[in-house]
């Protein structure tokens, strides 16, 4: 049974002006139930690599298969279905002017019969308190709720994968930790194999259990959990 | 409170302004008219005078005469027909073809006395008459042989107005016909008009203008437009001359506007509307300072006046 | 009274229209001027068909559907976003001017001599019945927007207006809502287009000279009186289809007013002008109170 759910090989990707390559040969594999973080110094790729990842920008060279097809070969609306992003603004993954219960709607992709009781499952898990607030307009929300709920959403067609870009770099300390967790406990309550942009290496430590990092586009390290790397190892090595 | 005081006084001082400016109720058993007037321009001004003066000669009944301006705007003209019945007027006088065909879809039962429209069928209608200039087609042709030698060319420049639009068309045809060159230019805005002329510099020729409300009312710009040309300006009306243009075959305005007067007139007296007496005779005009030579024999019978 | 009747007449003639930049302005947060081609796309076509001795109802349901082409049109101008949705819908104003015109062959057709199905309504229902066709319409333009709000995809049209690139993250083409708003936009547009012409009795090529800011001003007053009741709520179609209403009537109302009063037209569209901003103003700053 083939556990690779997505492989890159030898991609890379232009600047515009062709001279720098933001991307420069990667090529790892990531199996299913993996969470791999990806860190790496300003500049050197990873913001890019969740971008070629999530096709929100086409790679020029190299291939990168998901579930042993090219990533290309999927139509729009099979591959997010299955690969989901969340970028910086974890509010962007959000539709401020409608309720709870309608963003649940809005990105629900199949008809199920008992949507409702699935809305209620999903948010349950992660604030019970926003089951009764589903006629509430999400602008009215406090912050907090507003990310809970973000992350919540993004569970709700069960993809295969979960992008983020550096989803909790913008809160406090103590919101982002509470969010990590959260964003942890969904993952491994959904099965979802994890891409994690961050800049904080004690989370890559904490929740990864690979390590890839980037400097200036090329692949510099790549770890695994089996090596025991310390914090002190990765600022040495990677930045 | 002061807030609230604040709001009274702006509203007040408001619906001040909006009475001073307003014209009021006329409570009176004059003769009521209602004039509708497409936009405003020389032209007319010049018509309105025309009614005016002309109502004023009849002695024995009072006649009052309101003036609405659509300034171009089909839909506030719709407006002002929906108050122009409220208001049950005696007599209606549009002026222009989208007036009158407003008048004759919504003014049932009073008399429609339209001046320069393009309603066809206008016989079949009982209550209505429209006035315009005698003109035939041949007085133009005519005039262009005279203005333009065999390899100059004539450009029509015209608006969306329909009449003026099947008047270019045909006028067109028949000026082809006699041999001439004939271009017709369109134009949507005054901005569309001075180009074109910007466009036309280097030639030689004629440019006609007929009695084209948008063109009229830029009279001015596209006589110092044409000016730095070679090229005669010939148009339809008399405001034209005075502007600047060379020469026009057409009517003085405020013989459409006395004309309108003098069927109102004969209303108020018989209740009837006599449609046979609504042609007029044109004249040709010429500009003084212009270097056209006419010969009076090639338009017999025709008044001609020098404007200076 | 006479007076309301006119009021209600217009504002029925136009609500379409304000149903139509309601979609495209308030659900798709898109400025689309496209409007002011399609109402008289609407008109010209009806008139032209009707001239060809087409069936009226035929010629209706003909016209209303070449707006929904043209909705199809400049979204397509627009689709990869190299040109934005302003200058896309001036564009297309211009061209469907020329076109219009193409289609006429004129600038203005008269429909006086012809059968229309207002005309009809007329004959069967005497005096009333242009109002009663125009309420028909007024019921069956709500009805169409009522029942699309109702569903997945009137809640997809608001998501777009809302957040289009998550749209596109979902795996919903954004594009394709697009089209869909602005072809029922313009489809309203033309239906009001179709409307005029027949009470008017003519379709003129420059019909539709300041009707999209005419949509624009209803909206706005509408919305704005409306939030005073309740704002920061739930959607409900019911109480945005009352606002496109009110604002259209309060406009009329206003101009009507001045009319009457004996406002020379000059100053009219001064005096609605500065009406309306004080309007809006007064309300605004009530709503300030408020918090």
């Amino acid at each position: 049974m083939n556990n690779m759910v997505m492989k890159l090989k030898h991609v890379s990707y232009y600047s515009i002006s062709g001279k720098k390559n933001i991307l420069d040969n990667i090529s790892f594999d990531i199996e299913k139930g993996d969470f791999l973080v990806i860190i790496g110094p300003n500049g050197s790729g990873k913001s890019s690599l969740i971008k070629v990842l999530s096709r929100e920008v086409t790679y020029d060279t190299g291939h990168i298969f998901f579930e042993d097809r090219l990533i290309e070969s999927y139509k729009q609306k099979d591959y997010y279905k299955k690969i989901m992003a969340v970028s910086q603004n974890i509010r962007d993954n959000l539709f401020e002017n409608l309720t709870i219960y309608e963003n649940f709607l809005v990105y629900l992709r199949d008809d199920f019969k008992s949507k409702y009781v699935m809305f209620s499952d999903i948010l349950d898990s992660v604030n019970e308190n926003l089951v009764k607030k589903e006629n509430i307009l999400v602008k009215n929300l406090s912050g907090g709720e507003k990310q809970s709920l973000a992350l919540s959403l993004v569970f709700t067609n069960s993809p295969k994968i979960l992008l983020l870009d550096e989803h909790t770099s913008a809160l406090d300390p103590k919101i982002a930790d509470r969010l990590m967790e959260l964003t942890a406990y969904m993952l491994n309550k959904n099965k979802v194999t994890c891409i994690m942009v961050t800049h904080n290496l004690d989370y890559a430590l904490q929740y990864s259990n690979k390590i890839c990092a980037l400097q200036e586009g090329k692949v510099l390290h790549f770890f695994n959990k089996t090596d025991k790397i310390s914090k002190k190892d990765l600022l040495k090595y990677c930045f | 409170m002061i807030k609230i005081r604040n709001k009274l006084l702006q509203t007040v001082l408001f619906l001040m302004y909006v009475f001073s400016i307003s014209n009021g109720y006329a409570h009176t058993n004059a003769f009521k008219v209602a004039v509708v007037i497409p936009m405003e321009h020389l032209a007319m001004n010049d018509i309105i005078g025309g009614i005016k003066k002309e109502l004023e000669k009849d002695n024995n009944n009072d006649y009052q005469a309101t003036i609405y301006n659509a300034q171009g705007d089909i839909n506030l003209m719709k407006l002002i027909y929906q108050q122009i019945f409220r208001s049950e007027f005696d007599a209606i006088v549009p002026v222009g073809t989208i007036a009158s065909q407003f008048a004759v879809k919504l003014i049932k039962d009073k008399p429609i006395i339209s001046i320069d429209s393009d309603l066809k069928e206008e016989k079949k209608i009982k209550n209505f008459v429209n006035i315009e200039s005698n003109n035939s087609y041949s007085d133009f042709t005519n005039l262009i042989q005279h203005v333009l030698s065999n390899s100059e060319k004539l450009y029509i420049i015209h608006s969306n107005d329909i009449k003026i639009f099947k008047k270019s068309s045909v006028l067109a045809n028949l000026i082809k016909s006699k041999g001439y060159k004939v271009q017709i230019i369109t134009v949507n805005n005054l901005y569309e008009v001075l180009n074109a002329i910007k466009i036309l510099s280097r030639e030689s020729g004629a440019i006609l203008v007929l009695r084209d409300n948008l063109l009229v009312s830029a009279m001015p710009a596209i006589v110092r437009e044409v000016k730095k040309t070679k090229i005669k300006l010939i148009a339809s009306d008399e405001g034209s001359i005075k502007n600047g243009a060379d020469i026009a075959i057409g009517v003085q305005e405020n013989e459409l506007g006395k004309k309108a007067a003098e069927l109102l007139i004969e209303y108020n007296k018989t209740k009837t509307l006599n449609k046979k007496n609504s042609k007029i005779d044109s004249i040709l005009f010429k500009n003084a300072s212009s270097s056209i030579k006419i010969d009076p024999k090639m338009f017999h019978n025709k008044k001609i006046v020098t404007i200076k | 009274m006479k007076i309301f009747l006119d009021i209600t007449q217009q504002s029925l003639m136009l609500y379409p229209l304000v149903l139509g930049v309601y979609i495209s302005y308030k659900i798709l947060k898109i400025t689309d001027l496209t409007v002011e081609g399609s109402f008289v796309l609407g008109s010209s076509m009806f008139a032209k068909l009707l001239m060809e001795e087409i069936n009226p109802m035929i010629s209706m349901l003909i016209a209303v559907l070449s707006g929904s082409l043209a909705g199809v049109a400049i979204s397509t101008i627009q689709k990869d976003d190299k040109i934005d949705s302003l200058t896309a819908g001036i564009l297309m104003t211009f061209i469907l001017y020329s076109i219009n015109l193409k289609i006429m062959k004129v600038p203005n057709l008269q429909i006086y001599d012809f059968t229309t199905v207002m005309s009809n309504f007329v004959d069967f229902f005497g005096l009333y019945g242009e109002l009663l066709f125009l309420t028909i319409i007024f019921f069956l333009s709500n009805l169409i927007l009522i029942i699309l709000f109702s569903t997945q995809l009137g809640l997809n049209l608001r998501a777009y207006g809302d957040n289009p690139k998550l749209l596109k993250k979902i795996g919903k083409s954004p594009h394709q809502y697009k089209i869909l708003g602005l072809c029922i936009s313009n489809f309203l547009a033309a239906l009001s287009g179709v409307m005029t012409c027949q009470i008017y009795g003519f379709s003129d090529v420059n019909m539709g000279f300041g009707i999209a800011l005419t949509a624009i001003c209803a909206l706005l007053i509408g919305e704005k009186i409306l939030n005073q009741i309740s704002s920061d709520s739930k959607f409900l179609i019911f109480k945005d289809l009352l606002s496109c209403y009110l604002g259209i009537v309060i406009y009329y109302s206003t101009i009507t007013f001045f009319l009457k009063v004996g406002i020379d037209p000059i100053h009219l569209k001064l005096l609605t002008g500065l009406s309306l901003i004080f309007l809006l103003k007064t309300i605004a700053n009530k709503s300030y109170s408020n918090e």
